[in-house]
C-alpha cells in the first residue's frame, strides 16, 4: 500500500492520492444521501400495474411490459391467479377512432362514479359513492402491507400469460388534444334516475373481480378521463405532482387511492404540456401514473369479464381461450342539473389470433346503466 | 453517481464542472503541501523533510569552497526552491479559494437571472405561484443558491486548512531548519577553512 502512494524517492504520489480522495469525497456523499434517503412513502402502495397482454394482431401497436410492483408478498402469492397482468389499454383518440392507435392507452378501467362537483349533494354521493371503496380498502388495509419504495420495487415482473401480457399505456392528455370528431357520448337523465344508475354501477364495483383480468381498451377514455375520477400523477423522485392542476400531492394522499394504477409508457411524449408547466425539463426522467379508486377498477374489469363470459355461453370465444383483449367505450350518464359520471361499456371482444368479436348490449342483460343507454340510442 | 448527478442537477453543468474541476485542485495542492510539511514534527525536522534543497546545499558547500561571490545567488537559490515547494502551495490555495468565491458569485448571479426570467414568465403566462417557483427554481435558483454555498463552504475549509495551526507551524518550523542548514553550512566550510 505504502509503495502504491509514495515513489522511490519517499515522496508521494501527488496525482494519485489526490485522485482516490477526489473519488472518495464524490462517493461518500453519495452513499450517505443513500442511506438518508427514506423508503418511498409518498406514493400510494402499488398492488399491480395494469399491463396489457400482447397481441398478435399485426394492427396493433406492440405493447410493453408493464412493470408490476409488488407491495404485500402474500397477497401477491394469493392473488397469483386473481392479480394476474392485466393490460388496459385505452386506444388514443384518433381522427379516425376504429384505427388502433399506435401507442395504446392505458384505460382507467374502472367507471369511476364522479362525484358532481357543482351541488352540495353531489358531495354526499360521492361519500356514498367512497364506502364500498372504503369498505374495500379497509380490508386491504388491515392487511400487512409492505410499502415498496419505487427504488426499491423488484425489477419488471410479467406474469406470463399466454400470449404475453401487454403493457399497459395510460392515456395521455397531451396526445389526445387536438383529437377531432370524437365526443364523449352521454345521456341525460334525472336526479332519481341519476342516483339508480349510479348505486348500480357502484355496486359493481363493490365485487372483488376473481380469475385472470383481461386485457382492457377504452377507445374514448381521453374524454372521460374524468368522468372516472381519474388522477393523472406524475412522479419525480420522491414527489408526487397532481396533473390537472400542477399541484404537488402531499405525502400520504394517493393511500386513498386504489393500489392499482396505470403507468405511462412515454410521459413526456403523452403529458410533455402538463410536465412542461411543473417546471420540468424536457426530457428528464419522470414517471407519470394514472390512481383510480378500487371499486372502479372492480367495476370495469367485473363488465369486461361479463362480456367475456357471455361470449363463451355463445360460443363465440373458446372456453379456455386466453390473451384476449376487451375494447369498449365510456360513456358518461350525466345528471339534469349537473353531475356525470362514467361507465364501460364492452364492446368487442379481440381475440390473440386477431379476430374480433362484437359484444352485443344483451351481454349485459339487467345492468340498469346499459339498459338507459340503449334506450337513448346509445347503444 | 449519486454525488455528480446532484452536482449537475443543482449546479448546472458548467458550474458543476468548474466546482469540481476546482475542489480537484485544491485537494492536490494539499495533498503536495502535506507531502512537503508531513517529515516535519512538533519537535523537530526529519531528515527527508529538506531532502528536495540537498543539491542546493551541495551546490553551496562547493560555491563556499571555491569564493564568497556566489554564495548569496546560491542561498537565493535556496529559498526559491523552498518558496517553490511550501510558499507557492499556500498561493495557489489561496488563488483557488478565491476564484471559488467569484465563480459562486457568478453562478449565483447567471442562476438569479434564469430563475426571475422563469418566475416572470410563469407569472405572465397565468401560472399558479406554486408552479411558477417551481419552474424558476428548477432553471437557475437552485444553480444561484447552491454555487453561493458551495464556494463558500470550499472557500472556509481550505482556508481553514491553511490557516491552521498545524500547517503553520510546520512551515515556519521549515523555514528555520532551511536558514539553520545554510547556516551550518556557512559555518562548517569556515571552520574547515581556518582549520587548514
Amino acid at each position: 500500500m505504502k509503495g502504491m502512494l509514495t515513489k522511490t524517492d519517499g515522496s508521494l504520489r501527488i496525482g494519485l492520492i489526490s485522485l482516490v480522495i477526489f473519488g472518495l469525497l464524490l462517493i461518500i456523499p453519495g452513499i450517505v444521501m443513500q442511506l438518508g434517503s427514506s423508503a418511498e412513502q409518498v406514493m400510494v402502495k402499488v398492488k399491480h400495474k395494469f399491463v396489457a397482454a400482447p397481441k398478435k394482431v399485426s394492427a396493433k401497436p406492440a405493447v410493453e411490459p408493464v412493470r408490476r410492483i409488488p407491495i404485500k408478498k402474500e397477497q401477491q402469492i394469493a392473488k397469483t391467479a386473481s392479480t394476474a397482468d392485466a393490460t388496459v389499454k385505452k386506444t388514443a383518440l384518433q381522427p379516425n377512432p376504429t384505427v388502433t392507435q399506435k401507442s395504446p392507452q392505458q384505460m382507467t378501467a374502472v367507471a369511476v362514479a364522479k362525484v358532481p362537483r357543482e351541488t352540495p349533494k353531489k358531495i354526499s354521493v360521492q361519500k356514498k359513492i367512497q364506502s364500498p371503496q372504503t369498505k374495500v380498502q379497509a380490508q386491504k388495509k388491515s392487511e400487512k402491507i409492505v410499502e415498496v419504495t419505487l427504488s426499491e420495487a423488484p425489477p419488471v415482473v410479467v406474469k406470463p400469460v399466454a400470449p404475453q401480457a401487454p403493457a399497459i399505456k395510460l392515456t395521455s392528455l397531451a396526445s389526445l388534444s387536438g383529437v377531432t370528431g370524437e365526443t364523449t357520448p352521454s345521456v341525460r337523465v334525472d336526479k332519481k334516475e341519476y342516483r339508480r344508475l349510479f348505486k348500480a354501477w357502484q355496486s359493481a364495483g363493490g365485487e372483488k373481480v376473481e380469475g385472470e383480468k383481461p386485457a382492457l381498451r377504452v377507445e374514448n377514455l381521453r374524454q372521460t378521463f374524468d368522468s372516472f375520477n381519474m388522477k393523472p400523477v406524475a412522479l419525480k423522485g420522491t414527489n408526487a405532482f397532481d396533473l390537472q392542476d400542477g399541484t404537488r400531492l402531499p405525502e400520504g394522499l394517493l393511500k386513498n387511492y386504489a393500489a392499482t394504477v396505470f403507468e405511462v409508457k412515454n410521459p413526456w411524449q403523452d403529458w410533455g404540456a402538463g410536465l412542461k408547466k411543473l417546471g420540468l425539463k424536457q426530457g428528464s426522467s419522470i414517471e407519470v401514473r394514472y390512481y383510480m379508486y378500487d371499486f372502479i377498477h372492480n367495476a370495469i374489469y367485473a363488465r369486461s369479464q361479463q362480456a367475456i363470459v357471455w361470449a363463451k355461453a355463445q360460443g363465440l370465444l373458446a372456453a379456455d381461450a386466453q390473451g384476449v383483449e376487451v375494447r369498449g367505450r365510456a360513456y358518461q350518464i350525466k345528471q339534469q342539473g349537473g353531475g356525470r359520471f362514467g361507465v364501460f361499456v364492452p364492446q368487442q371482444i379481440l381475440t390473440v389470433s386477431g379476430k374480433q368479436i362484437k359484444v352485443a348490449p344483451s351481454a349485459f342483460a339487467g345492468q340498469p346503466d346499459i339498459e338507459q343507454l340503449q334506450q337513448s340510442g346509445l347503444l | 453517481m449519486e454525488t455528480l448527478s446532484w452536482l449537475f442537477k443543482n449546479f448546472g453543468f458548467f458550474f458543476a464542472a468548474v466546482f469540481l474541476l476546482y475542489i480537484f485542485l485544491a485537494i492536490r495542492s494539499l495533498v503536495q503541501l502535506y507531502d512537503n510539511l508531513r517529515h516535519v514534527t512538533a519537535t523537530a525536522v526529519g531528515d527527508q523533510a529538506l531532502g528536495f534543497l540537498n543539491p542546493l546545499f551541495q551546490r553551496l558547500r562547493q560555491a563556499h569552497q571555491r569564493s564568497t561571490l556566489s554564495l548569496d545567488p546560491v542561498i537565493d537559490a535556496i529559498w526559491a526552491d523552498f518558496d517553490s515547494r511550501i510558499s507557492s502551495c499556500q498561493t495557489t490555495l489561496n488563488g483557488y479559494v478565491s476564484s471559488l468565491v467569484l465563480v459562486g458569485f457568478a453562478g449565483t448571479i447567471v442562476g438569479s437571472i434564469g430563475a426571475f426570467r422563469e418566475m416572470f414568465k410563469g407569472l405572465a403566462d397565468g401560472r399558479a405561484a406554486t408552479e411558477a417557483f417551481l419552474a424558476s427554481w428548477n432553471n437557475g435558483l437552485s444553480t444561484a443558491l447552491y454555487t453561493s454555498l458551495g464556494s463558500a463552504s470550499i472557500g472556509a475549509v481550505i482556508i481553514t486548512l491553511i490557516c491552521s495551526r498545524w500547517m503553520q507551524q510546520r512551515i515556519k518550523r521549515l523555514e528555520s531548519q532551511v536558514a539553520l542548514t545554510i547556516a551550518d553550512i556557512l559555518e562548517e566550510e569556515s571552520h574547515e577553512s581556518q582549520a587548514a
